[in-house]
């Protein structure tokens, strides 16, 4: 794992796939129970803080060079503050993971494995994942560059043929009268797009990280704009009270393409199977970095050796398996994952920028202490 | 050499581990059902218990079977009494080939080609259930392609009654809805002259809309639980069933989720006019020509495009909407209309006016109906929230009053574009 090295480019995949995870199914959903019609507005608006988030992580990668974010937390905040802050991230980041997890094995359940038990579905996704992380970041961001193009892809296509069913009636009016609601709507967008967080435990494997930032931006753009449109998408199919109704509005909404007559009916009739098969990767993708956070988290954490992290992964096996197992209930997970989503804004405007300051303290007590002496 | 055999014996545990539970985890996936176990339901069709269904062909020659006539009235349910009775139509696919003489539940079961079976209850799924009850085959509705509900229970409310066919994974939410006047059975008993079977036949004849307007082609399921969660008035198409034929012209009306009135193949063409959803369609006139005037002259348009712009103009408490239709169309047929005349651009632009007149007293005559109905089928309603927010929001909750006493300005601009091979 401590020898794993990334070209700048494979950041681009690593954070837009770690961006659109379990939560591009789901977040239609809460958008519109919160801002209606405007639902898409909210999410330009999570994006916009997002940028803003993005770029306090940015300046803070950039003074920390060589070091992920678990190490920053504790080099920063110093060994006991640092270790408590880190230790909230950790439970957080795992939870996540589990959440995430446990929602996308009711997704499988729902469109595809209606008999098989939604343990075994979880278990083997843990499985996977944690096989791969174990191999390192490497690994991770190799298998993303095989599969990113094939959900970006599947993306675009249920966008594009989803026009067909567009009815202009859904956003109208445009924020009238739903100003807050729109404003209360970006915490949830930003909590769903907020997934470019995890980029933090990998860019110290880039082997130029000034390069790196290019390609981050531009994920988090192809990302953030595909959010955006399939926001838009679901709000101009479904009406804004059912969409709030509808469990996985993205996969929904390509049960609700009809494409055409003659030859081409009766396409794309099963094409909410396809997107779910899509999408097992995907998550798979989002999942895994996340879950190499959280190795990594620990192992800062504990103070484990490099050479003994790939057991921090294994443990992680019955970690997750716990979590997604005591979560019985759709609505429950669901429920908590959007509320672990919005959470995220605790990271990206609290202890970001607070890392960001105490970093620029730190360096300047430090230049301080070189000039006297 | 001892380390390499001690690892060599590690990773031979390691892979007899792995490989037995990856065999016990991957291989025996439950949700395998082989597809010749499966039952393919391909519509259904809903009607009011008690009244139990009655399938054309037991009126005729064909003597009822009281075995399964006994267990459809098998009423036992867990919660409540029933108040549906559900048949599902399944193809026997063995016997596709047989000529299209029988079909339906209740004849001889070597010369049916499908396997109708109905059961009563107050919960679809626990009538799905229990209809496995009496076959051999899992039922399997991802390739569902109807849906019939009688007038009855329409007009009891379709909320319940879709429910689960939008709830469920297997279902597809673009399965096409009907309402009959009758029983929805009926609908399912049909011997289809070319398709094998009435629910195929069913779900193919809104394709005729493109060159039939009085013909209801785009509300379905998806489209019908969308109206009825947003509160909105909508329409569904209607059934008219014979034993070898149904004719799927016009349209049962609903406020809410309960249906209130049919809509006749003339206000369904203006319903698609006013949506923007006409595909094409035939509208006639009186004829035009100055010395050739007759009682019994009529010429035809084919139309080719309708493009329709409602804006609402308030003025204090007193709402108009003025609706713009602008439609081009073809120059079709003339009857009582001598072959040797000239058509000209003189009589087109007559035929036009003439036209334009036809269809805005249709359009008045659609939208008195819908008033005095009180179904705001055009989205009126909408068209207010949207374009004038601000008023909306005072008048919203009383917009069932409003809808009947609103006016509406209507102009018709037709255009003919083409007259076919003779002047």
């Amino acid at each position: 794992m401590e020898n794993d090295k990334l070209l700048p480019v494979q950041i681009m995949p690593i954070v837009s796939s770690t961006m659109m995870g379990v939560s591009i199914l789901t977040i239609q959903r809460s958008l519109s129970s919160i801002a209606k019609g405007d639902a898409w507005i909210s999410m330009i608006l999570g994006v916009i803080l997002g940028v803003f988030s993005a770029i306090f992580l940015y300046n803070l990668l950039r003074l920390n060079p060589g070091l992920d974010l678990a190490e920053i937390i504790v080099c920063q905040a110093g060994n006991w503050v640092g270790r408590l802050f880190l230790l909230s991230t950790t439970i957080y980041i795992l939870i996540d993971i589990g959440l995430s997890l446990k929602v996308f094995s009711f997704a499988l359940k729902n469109f595809l494995l209606d008999y098989t038990p939604i343990s075994v579905v979880s278990f083997l996704l843990i499985i996977v994942i944690v096989s791969v992380v174990v191999k390192g970041i490497t690994v991770i961001a190799g298998v993303t560059d095989i599969l990113y193009p094939f959900f970006v892809t599947s993306l675009v296509v249920l966008i594009a043929m989803s026009t067909v069913e567009f009815q202009k009636a859904n956003i109208m009016p445009i924020i009238y009268g739903n100003i807050q609601n729109t404003f209360k709507g970006s915490l949830p967008a930003f909590g769903a797009i907020s997934g470019y967080g995890a980029s933090s435990y990998v860019m110290k494997y880039v082997t130029e990280p000034k390069k790196a930032f290019k390609w981050f931006f531009m994920g988090f753009g192809i990302s953030s704009i595909l959010y955006i449109l399939l926001t838009l998408a679901t709000t101009l199919v479904f009406v804004p009270e059912f969409l709030q109704k509808l469990t996985f509005p993205t996969l929904f909404l390509s049960k609700a393409i009809e494409f055409g007559t003659g030859f081409f009916e009766g396409f794309f009739e099963r094409l909410e199977a396809f997107m779910v098969l899509i999408w097992i990767p995907a998550v798979f993708t989002s999942v895994g970095v996340y879950t190499f956070a959280s190795v990594r988290n620990f192992s800062v954490l504990f103070n484990i050796k490099p050479k003994f992290q790939k057991y921090v992964a294994y443990a992680h096996i019955p970690l997750l398996f716990a979590i997604t197992h005591y979560i019985k209930s759709q609505i429950v997970a669901t429920n908590l994952m959007d509320l672990f989503d919005s959470l995220s804004i605790v990271l990206g405007f609290g202890l970001t920028p607070l890392l960001l300051v105490l970093t620029l303290i730190n360096r300047r007590r430090r230049a301080k202490n070189e000039v006297k002496k | 050499m001892r380390l390499k055999n001690k690892k060599t014996a590690k990773m031979l545990i390691t892979v007899l581990i792995i490989i037995p539970s990856l065999t016990i985890l991957l291989t025996g996936c439950w949700d395998s059902i082989d597809i010749e176990d499966r039952a393919y339901v391909i519509g259904i069709a809903i009607d009011e218990y008690p009244q139990l269904p009655q399938g054309i062909k037991n009126k005729e020659n064909i003597p009822e079977n009281e075995q399964e006539r006994m267990f459809e009235s098998s009423t036992e349910v867990d919660t409540g009494v029933p108040s549906y009775a559900m048949t599902i139509q399944i193809p026997i696919i063995k016997h596709a080939s047989l000529p299209n003489i029988l079909s339906g539940g209740t004849s001889e079961p070597n010369t049916l080609k499908t396997w109708d079976i109905t059961q009563v209850g107050n919960s679809f799924m626990e009538i799905n259930r229990s209809i496995t009850t009496r076959m051999n085959l899992i039922p399997n509705y991802e390739h569902l392609q109807v849906i019939i509900i009688s007038e009855k229970v329409a007009r009891k409310g379709l909320r319940n009654v879709l429910d689960l066919f939008i709830r469920d994974h297997e279902m597809r939410s673009r399965t096409k809805l009907f309402i009959t006047d009758g029983d929805a059975k009926k609908a399912l008993d049909v011997i289809p002259r070319i398709e094998d079977y009435a629910s195929i036949y069913l779900t193919k004849m809104p394709r005729s809309a493109r060159v039939n307007g009085e013909i209801l082609h785009w509300m379905d399921l998806g489209q019908a639980v969308q109206a009825i969660y947003s509160g909105e008035d909508f329409e569904l198409p209607a059934l008219e069933v014979t034993e070898y034929e149904v004719m799927n012209k016009g349209a049962a009306l609903f406020k809410n989720d309960k249906m209130v009135g049919w809509a006749d193949g003339k206000d369904v063409e203006i319903i698609k006019i006013m949506h923007n959803v006409l595909l094409g369609g035939i509208f006639t006139s009186k004829f035009v020509s100055d010395e050739h005037d007759s009682e019994n002259g009529v010429m035809s348009l084919e139309i080719i495009k309708s493009k329709t712009k409602i804006t609402p103009v308030i003025q204090d408490d007193d709402i108009t909407f003025k609706i713009n239709v602008d439609i081009k169309g073809n120059y079709s047929d003339s009857v009582n209309h001598p072959l040797t005349e000239k058509i000209d651009k003189d009589f087109i632009e007559k035929a036009e006016e003439a036209f334009e007149e036809s269809i805005k007293e249709q359009c008045i005559k659609t939208i008195k109906k819908m008033q005095d109905l009180g179904v705001d089928t055009f989205h009126f309603g909408t068209v207010i929230r949207s374009k004038k927010p601000s008023h909306w929001s005072k008048i919203k909750d009383r917009w069932d009053e409003i809808f009947p006493e609103v006016k509406t300005e209507v102009n018709v601009k037709v255009n003919i574009r083409q007259i076919g091979n003779i002047h």
